[in-house]
Order: C-alpha cells, then sequence, then structure tokens
C-alpha cells in the first residue's frame, strides 16, 4: 500500500512539473502595436495570425491599438514584440528589447518619409500657409518625424493640426481633395499614388526626406530564450506558405531577414 | 454700495444671457442618432477626442427615446450651445429644428445634398468623392478597366455624371444605365453587365429599393461572372468583392477640425477609408488582384465566417 501511494504521488508530481503545466501554461505570444498607422483591422491580423500561429503550436497573436497597453506588456518572458523601429528608439532606453528580426519589402529592410505639400506650397519658404498636415500615425509619431524633416523650421509650425488617418495613401489623397495641405507618408506609397491616380501625383510637391528607418521589427527581451526562438522561426517562415505569406502582406511586409 | 449694484446687475445679466438664446462659445451639443451603430460611436467618441481643452461636450443619443424632440428641446435650453453636432441623418433632420443661430456640423448623414444646409452648416459627407472610390478599385483590381453603374435621374444623375469627368483621368471608363423605378434593374444589368469588367453599386435608394432587389443584383452579376465593387460593407455578404467606405475615426478627428477654422470647403470629403476585401470569394473564384494593396485592408471576409 505504502509503495503504491510513494508511486501516486510521484506520478502527480512528474503530471504536474511537466506536462499539465504546459498544457495550462501562457501560449508564447507575439505582441504588435505600429503607432506608423492607424488602421482599425485588429480583429481581422488576430484572427489571420492566430489562424496560422496555432497550426504551429501553443502560440497567440495579440495586437493593440494603445501603445500604453502594450508598454505594459514589454516585460514578460515567452514573447516577441513586433513594433515599429521608431517605437524601437524609444523604447530601447527604458527596455533590453533586442531586435531578432527585420521586416523586408520587396528586398528593402529600410523606408524614408515624405513630407510632401500641394503643388502651390513650392519650397519651406512657405510652410506658414500649411495649416493641416496629414499622417497615419500617431501624433506623437507625425510631430516626431516633422521634427526629423524639418529640423529648427519645425518651430515655425508646432501649433500645426494633424489629421490622424487610417493609412499614407489616405493621407496623400486627403491633400488631393483639399481636406490638408500637406501629408506624411512612405516614399514607396507616393509611388503607388503614381499608379493609382496620376493626376493626384502630380499636384503634389516633395517638401523633405526623413532618415531611412527599418521597417517592422521583430524584438525580445534580453537574448530569446528557446520557446522564443521557436517562434521566431514560425514568423521567418511565414513567406513559405501562400496563406502565411499573404497574412503577412497585412502587415506591409512580404519576408524577414535575421538580424 | 456702488460695488454691490455692479455686482448685481453682472449677476442678473449673466442669468439673461444664459437663459436667452446667447449661446456658449465653448459649449457643444452632440447629437447621435444611435449610439449603437459602432461607426457612429467611433464617430463621436473621435470627435471628443480630438476636441481641445476650451470646448465643452454634451451628448444626446436618440435611440430608444420616446419623445427625442423634447429631450433635444430641453437640452438645448439647458446647455445653450454654440454648436450642435449630427451624427447621422436622423440627429440631423431633428436638430435642424431647434438649431436657431447656432453653428450645426454634420457627418454620416446619407447623401446630404438632399438636406437643407444653410450658410452655418458644415459637415463631412457620408459618400467618398467618386475618384476616390475608383483610385481603389484600381489598387486592387489595376486590370479593370470599363466599370458599370446603374443609377436613378433622381438621386445620382449629378454624382454620375462628376464620376465620368473625375475618372477619364484615371484610365477607366465608367459605363451607366439610368432607371426610374427599381422593376427595371433586371432589364438595366441584362443590358450592362456584357459591357463591363465590374459592377459598381453606389448609394442609390431607388436601386437598392428592398433587399429582393439587392439579392437580384448580385445574383445575376454572379451568373454573368462580373464581380462587384460596393459602397458599403454590408454588400460583402451579398457577394461583393471589394468595398470602400468611409472611416469613422477619421471623420469624428475632421468634424472637430471644422470648429477650429473656417473651413475652405463647407462640406468636406472623408479623408480616411475603410476597406473590406472578400477574401473567401477571391480564394473560391481565383480572382486575380494586387496583393500589395492587402497593408491596406481593414477587414477581410474569409470563408470561415460565411
Amino acid at each position: 500500500m505504502k509503495k503504491i501511494s510513494i508511486l501516486f504521488f510521484a506520478f502527480l508530481l512528474i503530471l504536474t512539473s511537466s506536462g499539465l503545466t504546459t498544457c495550462f501554461a501562457e501560449p508564447v505570444t507575439i505582441y504588435f502595436y505600429n503607432p506608423e498607422s492607424s488602421i482599425d483591422n485588429f480583429a481581422m491580423l488576430k484572427t489571420n495570425f492566430d489562424d496560422y500561429l496555432l497550426k504551429q503550436g501553443s502560440y497567440q497573436f495579440q495586437p493593440f491599438n494603445n501603445m500604453e497597453k502594450f508598454e505594459e506588456k514589454l516585460d514578460k518572458k515567452n514573447s516577441i514584440y513586433l513594433l515599429s523601429s521608431w517605437h524601437f528608439n524609444t523604447l530601447q532606453k527604458k527596455y533590453p528589447l533586442k531586435i531578432a528580426l527585420l521586416g523586408t519589402y520587396k528586398d528593402t529592410i529600410k523606408q524614408k518619409k515624405v513630407l510632401c505639400a500641394k503643388k502651390e506650397i513650392v519650397d519651406l519658404t512657405m510652410l506658414k500657409t500649411i495649416k493641416v498636415i496629414a499622417g497615419a500615425g500617431s501624433e506623437a509619431y507625425s510631430r516626431s518625424i516633422l521634427q526629423q524633416i524639418l529640423g529648427t523650421r519645425y518651430k515655425e509650425i508646432d501649433e500645426i493640426r494633424i489629421l490622424k488617418v487610417p493609412k499614407d495613401i489616405d493621407a496623400l489623397m486627403a491633400v488631393g481633395f483639399g481636406m490638408a495641405e500637406a501629408a506624411i507618408s512612405a516614399e514607396g506609397t507616393l509611388k503607388y499614388l503614381e499608379d493609382i491616380n496620376p493626376n493626384q501625383y502630380k499636384q503634389l510637391n516633395y517638401l523633405g526626406y526623413s532618415e531611412a528607418n527599418y521597417l517592422l521589427v521583430a524584438a525580445t527581451m534580453d537574448k530569446p530564450d528557446k520557446l522564443e526562438s521557436k517562434l521566431l522561426d514560425i514568423l521567418y517562415n511565414m513567406p513559405a506558405d501562400e496563406k502565411s505569406q499573404r497574412d503577412l502582406l497585412l502587415l506591409g511586409l512580404d519576408g524577414w531577414k535575421w538580424k | 454700495m456702488e460695488m454691490i449694484k455692479i455686482y448685481k446687475i453682472v449677476i442678473i445679466l449673466s442669468y439673461l444671457f444664459s437663459q436667452y438664446g446667447f449661446s456658449q462659445s465653448n459649449k457643444i451639443l452632440i447629437v447621435n442618432s444611435s449610439g449603437a451603430i459602432t461607426k457612429y460611436a467611433k464617430n463621436a467618441n473621435e470627435f471628443k477626442q480630438s476636441l481641445s481643452k476650451d470646448y465643452q461636450w454634451s451628448e444626446l443619443n436618440l435611440a430608444g427615446l420616446e419623445n427625442p424632440e423634447n429631450e433635444l428641446e430641453k437640452l438645448i435650453k439647458t446647455e445653450n450651445p454654440s454648436v450642435i453636432y449630427c451624427i447621422g441623418t436622423k440627429a440631423y433632420l431633428l436638430a435642424q429644428q431647434y438649431v436657431e443661430d447656432r453653428k450645426l456640423l454634420f457627418s454620416a448623414a446619407i447623401n446630404w445634398k438632399r438636406l437643407n444646409v444653410n450658410e452655418k452648416t458644415y459637415g463631412i459627407s457620408n459618400e467618398l468623392q467618386p475618384s476616390q472610390e475608383m483610385s481603389f478599385l484600381k489598387m486592387f483590381f489595376p486590370k479593370v478597366k470599363k466599370v458599370g453603374i446603374i443609377y436613378s435621374n433622381k438621386f445620382n444623375q449629378q454624382y454620375v455624371e462628376q464620376a465620368k469627368k473625375e475618372i477619364q483621368l484615371l484610365q477607366i471608363e465608367i459605363i451607366s444605365q439610368a432607371i426610374d423605378e427599381s422593376s427595371e434593374v433586371a432589364s438595366a444589368l441584362n443590358e450592362l453587365l456584357p459591357k463591363v469588367d465590374i459592377l459598381w453599386v453606389i448609394s442609390d435608394p431607388v436601386v437598392l429599393d428592398n433587399k429582393d432587389v439587392v439579392v437580384q443584383i448580385f445574383k445575376t452579376a454572379a451568373a454573368q461572372q462580373k464581380q462587384v465593387y460596393a459602397y458599403s460593407d454590408i454588400y460583402i455578404q451579398y457577394g461583393a468583392v471589394l468595398s470602400v467606405s468611409y472611416d469613422a475615426g477619421t471623420t469624428g478627428g475632421q468634424a472637430a477640425g471644422l470648429l477650429k477654422s473656417i473651413p475652405s470647403q463647407k462640406v468636406e470629403v472623408p479623408a480616411g477609408t475603410d476597406i473590406t476585401l472578400n477574401m473567401c470569394l477571391i480564394d473560391k473564384l481565383k480572382i486575380d488582384f494586387n496583393k500589395s494593396a492587402l497593408s491596406s485592408v481593414t477587414n477581410m471576409f474569409n470563408c470561415t465566417q460565411e
């Protein structure tokens, strides 16, 4: 009887220390927040990414539309943080974040942002005539990019109204339709506008460029552990399958590059 | 003694001002047709968030009110706002009766050109510009060259004429078919569909008169292997391949912006867009589309949602 009891307790101990804890452990999570875009697509991203990740194991995708809530998750293990490089740079002083993967699109890993204005605003000497600038990012992001592009001239427009729109193409069209005098957009989106609405494209003047920054990056707290490394591999392999490649395109990426 | 007299006068004058129509320049009354509609709620939230701290707001949700006229009248008397912001047609039609000399803002009002607007009325239209709609169509389906529209002269003659003019520059041709009654939809479809690459469903109360007509439009288009592009995501469930409509959050922000300065246009076009893609249909029919445009999608209809 004594032997059976010992065996029973040993069995229970094994179950609780390995199998069961694995069953009930929180899945390894990809947390996502992008202050460079305001598209309200979180439900779609959650559905599509969870669909891909769950096929690979106990993983999940958690998008945020609120920066503070995203940052509350920043001290967790078993986590990957998918964020814009601008946001990554602002967080680096506070957290030991390390970039593991760099997002790519058409073989590039960096992009510049452009400030462009309606035709009548020919150069920066006319900056003061701008009342509204359309941009897809959060107010803090848009102002930071404007400071980067304009340098000391930013003072001339520091009280300007930023019209927040979901995406860069909306910002550019807002100039064309007269809701803003200028727009902040990724360089690549201007090429898009040229294709889909050449007339509006011709109405724009380029006023300045930001520095080139990485597209989205995938980072971990310190060096990735075993579980995080496995999830990074899963993320890296997304372009291998047609459906998951399409999911990745929802984030504006077509692949990853190891850092 | 003199001082007390002055104070008394000031107090009496303040009371009179607040009671008899001298509106308070920093007070806004938001009248929402229905706070339960997600788009309207998002619109109101973004509006409030975009207001500067100088403004105070109060809100009236018309949904479920037994006597909305009384409620609105009472609120205007007690709050005495300088601006009334109406979300949705119902709110606008009601508020218009009590606006007096106040500034009236509106958004989400279907086909605003049908509404009475005066010199103190400003708004954001519910409908996108035709060239905005066509640019997004081109973004997803660059091969589309001929777009068909069925419309009623009563509601959309001007819109279709404007569309034809604007869209020439996009190398897209609009082929249109006008009708007077919804009973003419079937014959118009048979006439139009063979000539076009895609059918564009615009907001037209005659064409989209009832659910049966809507079903008929989508069935006929599917039978002739023509896709449908729609102005609202409600048509995705009927089989539209793509829809592009206004983004409610952006509209709220735009409306708040109209308070800050006198706008150059009395009614602005929505600056933000919501894009819904019917991926289920695309996969089923193996429809060729521009995958690079996926980063602009707001909602995706997958087959599992059927």
